[in-house]
């Protein structure tokens, strides 16, 4: 059920959020249908561009492995405002909720449907800046090992290397405080993360991912196919940071008494 | 001050314009999930240009006369920006007609659209309606 409204999520909210200006425009008779984009060279190793998702479910798969007994605990105890367990606003407890860090891979799933991301590639490492909560990653490609037991840090320890055009990020060190997703599934200390980037035209970004936290979930859980679109030229990412102060003022304000909590 | 909303003035059902980009980082299971929204008009006293989330706060009179003091939640700045929006856009003082999607509580907060707002009895083109 929690899967099955992700789904629903990304088909009733996401989607229109991304194509809503296109639509009717199909439904349109008597009009050539628009012709098949054109092939742009690119160079498949040049991840390069500003980023955004174009559908799909807002969590790794539809297929949620079975949790351990401690994922379970911890899933439980995760008051989500977003699927089937949601939530009022001013109720859950979801940690961004107080402006944490999304940490990956959430930062892979809601916002970058609607707030982008941009990879920059330098000789030695690719950085990953996302507009929400203007936040950024470090994959290093400088050939480097991951760190053994490293402390754990909100977005990971990240190492990439090229297989073919396939893009291979590594990534462990997680700080099991963040949630994987929005609707409160776990994230474990022990946790690594893969991700196979993949740019199969110059506008099409894919992205596969796999997560083994054997402290939350019983087996790998294997993401769908994530698909990403090149932004329009001249697409900045904006400043948009979750903002202590400005969020206490509208949590007062706005989201506190929209969720009956108190009265205005 | 707690009002159920059948009590406040100048409210009028509608359809569902759209509010496919209200997506908001403490969700929207408190909002009304049907296709009604209200329309109200009011006096603004304070358009809040902050981070994560832009929001417009208004004052309505209801049928009483009384004075009833709404908060209607936006977008992030950055998405406003693209849209064409300035912190200036809309100011104290404005004479404002917007659409929102209350809560299911009965308290004056809702979800604030962008489509079809009237700014001192004139419409608010600005960008793509969202």
């Amino acid at each position: 059920m929690r899967t099955s409204f992700a789904l629903a999520i990304a088909a009733t909210i996401v989607a229109p959020v991304l194509f809503g200006q296109g639509q009717g425009k199909g439904k349109e008779k008597g009009k050539a249908a628009a012709p098949p984009a054109v092939s742009v060279p690119h160079d498949p190793h040049d991840l390069s561009g500003v980023w955004k998702r174009a559908g799909g479910v807002l969590t790794m798969s539809n297929e949620t492995p079975p949790m351990t007994p401690w994922g379970k605990a911890r899933f439980d105890a995760a008051k989500p405002v977003y699927g089937p367990r949601a939530v009022p606003g001013g109720l859950g407890n979801d940690p961004m909720s107080t402006c944490d860090p999304l940490g990956m891979p959430r930062n892979l799933f809601l916002e970058v449907s609607i707030y982008p991301m941009e990879l920059v590639q330098t000789p030695n490492r690719v950085f990953q800046f996302f507009e929400w909560a203007h936040s950024y990653r470090v994959i290093w490609t400088d050939g480097r090992e991951l760190p053994k037991d490293p402390d754990p840090q909100w977005m990971g320890y990240s190492v990439g290397k090229w297989e073919g055009d396939t893009f291979v990020v590594k990534s462990l060190g997680f700080d099991e405080r963040t949630w994987l997703d929005h609707f409160g599934n776990p994230v474990s200390d022990d946790m690594t993360l893969e991700e196979r980037y993949h740019r199969v035209d110059r506008d099409t970004l894919e992205v596969n991912m796999t997560i083994t936290a054997p402290k939350a979930y019983t087996k790998p859980w294997v993401s769908e196919k994530k698909t990403f679109k090149l932004a329009p030229p001249k697409t900045d990412l904006q400043e948009l940071f979750c903002v202590p102060s400005e969020e206490q003022r509208f949590n007062k304000l706005v989201r506190d008494p929209g969720s009956g909590l108190v009265n205005k | 001050m707690k009002r159920p909303l059948k009590a406040i003035g100048s409210v009028a059902l509608g359809l569902l314009a759209s509010y496919t980009s209200l997506l908001a980082h403490h969700g929207t299971s408190n909002y009304s999930t049907t296709a009604q929204t209200i329309t109200l008009t009011g006096t603004v006293t304070e358009f809040v240009w902050s981070n994560p989330h832009v929001y417009l706060l208004f004052d309505v009179k209801d049928d009483k006369g009384a004075t009833v003091h709404w908060a209607g939640e936006m977008n992030s700045p950055g998405v406003l920006k693209n849209a064409g929006w300035t912190k200036n856009t809309l100011k104290a003082g404005d004479q404002v007609t917007v659409t929102l999607r209350p809560n299911k509580f009965g308290t004056p907060v809702g979800l604030l659209s962008r489509a079809n707002m009237l700014v001192n009895g004139k419409p608010l083109q600005i960008g793509p309606e969202q």
